[in-house]
């Protein structure tokens, strides 16, 4: 059966709500109070870190496309993604 | 509390390969994996901000076609060979302002627009629609990925700081 619009809004609705939830979950984590931090200041001295480790570019890059592939990788694996009937979605949803 | 007095790092068991940037390689992938955790979550922010941007046009848009469908609805008159819709002077109004290209004509009075240009204007917005839709529909995949690879980086993340990790605490180190 066709999706109508209606529907289509819902799930977009639906995704934003979730992430809305993911938001306030990940602001929650115990990390950052055992950081003593918020995730943004946390992220901001992660960068000054990383820029004052002058790694060379094709360097950084190159581990950081193979560990961003692994979060991806055990993130599908989570969910299951690798039925058969969701393999198409690898190459969809490659972020 | 996790401080810098406090902190207490235990020898990390490090492979023998030093980076150019005086940095060991096993430090170097942990640095990365909470580079990627922050470079998720920017891109959970913007992909949010795209898909809130997606939706409400497509609520302006669906407000439009079901207007325009209300429009055709109209009964429809034939003048000179071609069919036209008999609409008020308001509709007429906004039509001449929102599609200048639209045929619309005034008559003794009375206000018409051609039916079959109402009716491309109408297929036109379905499919500007149907590729929202679309979009709309791959963000919220894309949302859903950068979700469980968010956790999956902020499980990385805990790990490290269970462990009291060196790279973290460089990293925290001048926080306080």
């Amino acid at each position: 059966m066709k999706e109508s619009p209606n529907q289509k809004r819902d799930s977009a609705e639906e995704a934003l709500l979730l992430l809305e939830r993911e938001n306030e979950e990940f602001k929650r984590h115990w990390v950052w109070r055992e950081l003593n931090s918020t995730p943004e200041a946390f992220f901001n001295k992660v960068k000054q870190h990383v820029q004052s480790l002058n790694i060379p570019k094709e360097e950084w890059d190159n581990i950081y496309h193979k560990t961003k592939e692994a979060h991806r990788i055990r993130a599908l694996e989570k969910r299951s993604f690798f039925k058969p009937a969701n393999l198409k979605l690898l190459g969809a949803i490659r972020v | 509390m996790y401080s810098i007095q406090n902190f207490s790092p235990k020898v990390q068991i490090v492979k023998a390969i030093t980076m150019p940037g005086g940095i060991s390689e096993t430090a170097l992938e942990e640095t990365v994996g909470i580079a990627v955790l922050a470079d998720l979550n920017e891109q959970l922010e913007s992909l949010a901000q795209t898909m809130q941007e997606n939706l409400s046009a497509r609520q302006e848009l669906q407000g439009e076609v079901t207007e325009l469908q209300l429009i055709d609805a109209h009964e429809s008159t034939d003048i000179n060979g071609t069919t036209y819709i008999e609409i008020s002077e308001e509709e007429y109004a906004e039509l001449q302002s929102l599609y200048p290209d639209l045929t619309l004509k005034e008559e003794n009075g009375v206000y018409y627009v051609s039916q079959s240009g109402l009716e491309t204007v109408i297929m036109a917005k379905q499919e500007e629609l149907a590729s929202l839709n679309s979009t709309g529909e791959l963000v919220s995949l894309q949302i859903q990925s950068l979700v469980d690879q968010r956790k999956q980086a902020v499980t990385l993340l805990s790990n490290l700081l269970a462990s009291r990790n060196e790279t973290l605490m460089n990293i925290i180190g001048n926080i306080k």
